[in-house]
């Protein structure tokens, strides 16, 4: 029995093992698929650039300051940050923004109501009155050209939302931000790209993303309940036929946790979230009629993305106890199997991240690799420790709260582009 | 021996261990490599190299100016050892296949004669006029440029106002014009962008311009239809909507209010007048006599057929994919961007 058990945990993890070099071979041998990149000229529509801000006084100048000075049409892109319930300086700070460019920006101060982003974007939904709206946290700092690179692919009629990079710019400061800065790489760089070359499943990714207003009515509009807005969205889009694009040069730098702990909860916010997603909507994904046969398994497979740190958990377990009990394993070529995929197969997302360093011309940084594997212990137990206490909670009928994350930047640290 | 066996598996763990971390422990204490990576900051327009040649050589613009006043012609050299020719002479004509390895700045029109080879970026204060077989690293100039046949652009190409280019010009990177471009038949280009681009010399054969609508088809909410399958649109069919199928087939003289998205190819019919954008998975053919109002974008390859129109001067837009091909005839108004290679064809 927990031979079998073992076999299951084994292949499972296989399959998610070859997903990851298929990926990261694709991205680097494969055809690349950038159709909505060189969008330089055309109609450009008027687009709503909302702000989630709770707390950001320390990052809130520094959006603010790069979207007005964006390449885009002045009359046509129209700023609202979304104050939610923010207690230090951020009100003020925002107000300062509005009173010299009134034409541009226009707040939505929320005092009250469910907490969390989904719930905020959605009382401020009603301000939107654009077809595109485009997303950002507070901590990120727009290029001139990345609200054209995200508006583009819209002129695809299919497409429902589209995802832009995001890329660390504390990277400099203490060990995690700089693994973090190497995971990220790997995420979108080449899992997100391929993802996008093999149409599949791009992600939708909350910030630095943009959806068509039509296909969010159409679908119900945010989901005030989901923890993780963003793969809420990602799925209930693709269930209605709406594709979700990933733009890999719309980039935009964001700050990454500075500390284990906000790190911890960051990811136990995002396990729980997309866990919430799987249970939601797995079963409708494998039923849906309509959806291509490998968006349909890869979606799956994305969904379960979370639920593989506690399977090879167990998997390692299992493994012990057969090993101390005495139990035969097979033959030999089992035996060879497990030996090659302990070896090469636990590597298959470090591949990834090595891949994307090398793609994005990165040299030392790389070096750094063999300690992702420490924050990769710490993602797994923290995983694990979500998913466990996600069923507890379910069992016990607790509610999910949300968490936001903590920012770290100073005004040395902050950009250059910066107007007052 | 034996009793050595546990020490030696210890010291090959311990090495397999340590060959790994020492680079990391190395990086992390000394970190050669901690900087945020760069990403994009500018606006990517396709005239930014000329507008940053602009900057480049606007401190040696009272030079030229000079060297007009006086009508000379002037040298001096940077300090990366370039040399810099400030052409001050209307009157300035270099020898037949001249090799010239300085930069150039002209300060009146200028004509290079037959096999210039200019290696250095260029400038001209007026207009600069090239015969056969020329080959310019990159070229500047105030009012227009014309490029003889066969001439060779190898890195980008501006002019304020128009820039021609006579049969079987290569464009190599970016070329663009603040009034018009035109690329006769033979012509091949990778980046151009005007508010009008012709495929012929013909200057009678000027399309006028239609009205159209001022709000963005993205903004226009006109309905959306999802064919799983192939659509094929008859012969002078109105369609009003955003069309979504995996081929899509329009025959001749239809008419489309709406955007369309083909999962693989697309066939556009002549005469076919589509108030959107097309997309196609695949390749892309637009026949003869079309309006298309953009953006048009292929995975593959877009054939443009003779006198069709994309875009307008009132909305211009960008066709892209990695093969495009023009019939000496077709209009586009904006961007056209072939990354791996386009050409006008006869």
């Amino acid at each position: 029995m927990l031979l079998y058990l073992f076999g299951t945990v084994l292949s499972l993890i296989c399959i998610y093992t070859v997903r990851h070099y298929c990926f990261t071979l694709n991205r680097t041998l494969g055809r690349q698929h950038h159709l909505y990149v060189d969008v330089e000229t055309a109609d450009w529509p008027c687009v709503t650039v909302l702000i989630a801000a709770h707390n950001e006084e320390k990052v809130i100048r520094d959006i603010l300051s790069a979207l007005l000075v964006v390449d885009y049409p002045e009359d046509r892109l129209f700023i609202i940050p979304v104050n939610d319930r923010s207690i230090d300086g951020t009100r003020e700070i925002i107000d300062s923004y509005v009173e010299k460019h009134p034409d541009r920006i226009a707040p939505f101060h929320r005092s009250s109501g469910k907490p969390g982003k989904a719930a905020a974007l959605k009382d401020a939904m009603t301000r939107v009155k654009t077809e595109v709206f485009l997303v950002f946290d507070a901590d990120y700092i727009p290029g001139k050209a990345l609200i054209k690179q995200l508006v583009a692919p819209f002129f695809d009629p299919e497409v429902g939302s589209v995802m832009g990079r995001v890329v660390p710019l504390n990277v400099g400061k203490t060990l995690l931000p700089r693994l973090l800065d190497l995971e990220r790489s790997g995420g979108y760089q080449v899992d997100q790209q391929a993802r996008m070359n093999l149409h599949l499943v791009p992600q939708y990714g909350g910030t630095v993303a943009g959806v068509r207003r039509c296909a969010l009515e159409e679908i119900g509009g945010w989901n005030e309940n989901a923890l993780a807005e963003d793969t809420d969205l990602t799925y209930r889009l693709l269930l209605a036929g709406w594709k979700t694009v990933y733009q890999n040069r719309a980039e935009c730098y964001e700050e990454v946790p500075e500390q284990w702990s906000v790190r911890i909860r960051q990811i136990m916010r995002w396990a729980k979230g997309h866990n919430q997603a799987m249970v939601r909507y797995a079963l409708q994904l494998a039923t849906r009629p309509g959806i291509a046969l490998m968006e349909r398994l890869d979606g799956l497979l994305l969904l379960g993305v979370y639920v593989v740190g506690p399977v090879l958990l167990l998997g390692w377990i299992l493994a012990l106890i057969l090993f101390y009990t005495g139990t035969e394993i097979g033959s030999y070529a089992a035996i060879l199997g497990l030996a090659a995929f302990t070896t090469l197969g636990n590597f298959a997302a470090f591949f990834e991240i090595a891949a994307a360093a090398r793609l994005d011309g990165s040299r030392y940084r790389i070096r750094l690799l063999p300690l992702t594997f420490l924050g990769f212990t710490v993602s797994l137990i923290s995983v694990t420790r979500a998913c466990v206490g996600q069923a507890f909670d379910a069992l016990t009928g607790a509610e999910l709260v949300w968490h936001k994350t903590e920012r770290t930047r100073t005004a040395e640290s902050a950009s250059p582009v910066r107007l007052t | 021996m034996i009793g050595f066996s546990p020490a030696i598996l210890a010291g090959i763990t311990g090495a397999m261990i340590a060959v790994p971390l020492t680079p990391a422990l190395r990086e992390l204490r000394k970190p050669l490599d901690s900087v945020a990576l760069p990403i994009q900051q500018h606006d990517a327009r396709t005239a930014n190299f000329a507008r940053a040649f602009r900057q480049y050589m606007e401190p040696m613009r009272n030079l030229l100016d000079e060297a007009v006043k006086e009508q000379t012609i002037g040298e001096t050299h940077l300090q990366d050892g370039t040399d810099v020719v400030f052409v001050g002479t209307a009157a300035y004509l270099p020898e037949p296949h001249s090799r010239i390895e300085a930069v150039m700045l002209f300060g009146h029109t200028v004509l290079l004669p037959e096999g210039t080879i200019l290696l250095k970026e260029s400038y001209g204060a007026a207009s600069i006029w090239t015969d056969r077989h020329n080959l310019l690293r990159a070229l500047l100039a105030e009012q227009d440029i014309c490029l003889g046949e066969r001439t060779c652009v190898l890195r980008w190409i501006h002019a304020e106002r128009n820039l021609s280019a006579a049969a079987s010009c290569t464009l190599h990177g970016r070329a663009s014009a603040g009034t018009s471009i035109s690329l006769a038949p033979g012509c091949s280009f990778e980046r151009v962008h005007s508010p009008t681009i012709y495929t012929s010399l013909d200057t009678d054969n000027r399309a006028v311009d239609e009205g159209v609508g001022a709000a963005s088809t993205v903004d226009r909410r006109l309905g959306r239809f999802r064919v799983h399958g192939d659509l094929r649109l008859r012969d002078s069919e109105v369609m009003h909507g955003n069309l979504i199928a995996r081929h899509i087939s329009i025959d001749e003289s239809c008419f489309v209010r709406g955007s369309l998205k083909a999962k693989h190819d697309a066939v556009i019919g002549s005469g076919t007048h589509i108030d959107g954008s097309i997309v196609a998975g695949e390749s892309l053919h637009i026949g003869e006599d079309c309006y298309i109002r953009g953006p048009v974008l292929a995975e593959d390859r877009i054939a443009v057929g003779r006198g069709t129109r994309i875009g307008s001067l009132e909305v211009p837009t960008t066709i892209s994919a990695p093969v495009i091909h023009l019939r000496s005839g077709a209009v586009i108004h904006g961007t056209i961007r072939a990354r791996q290679s386009g050409r006008v064809e006869l």
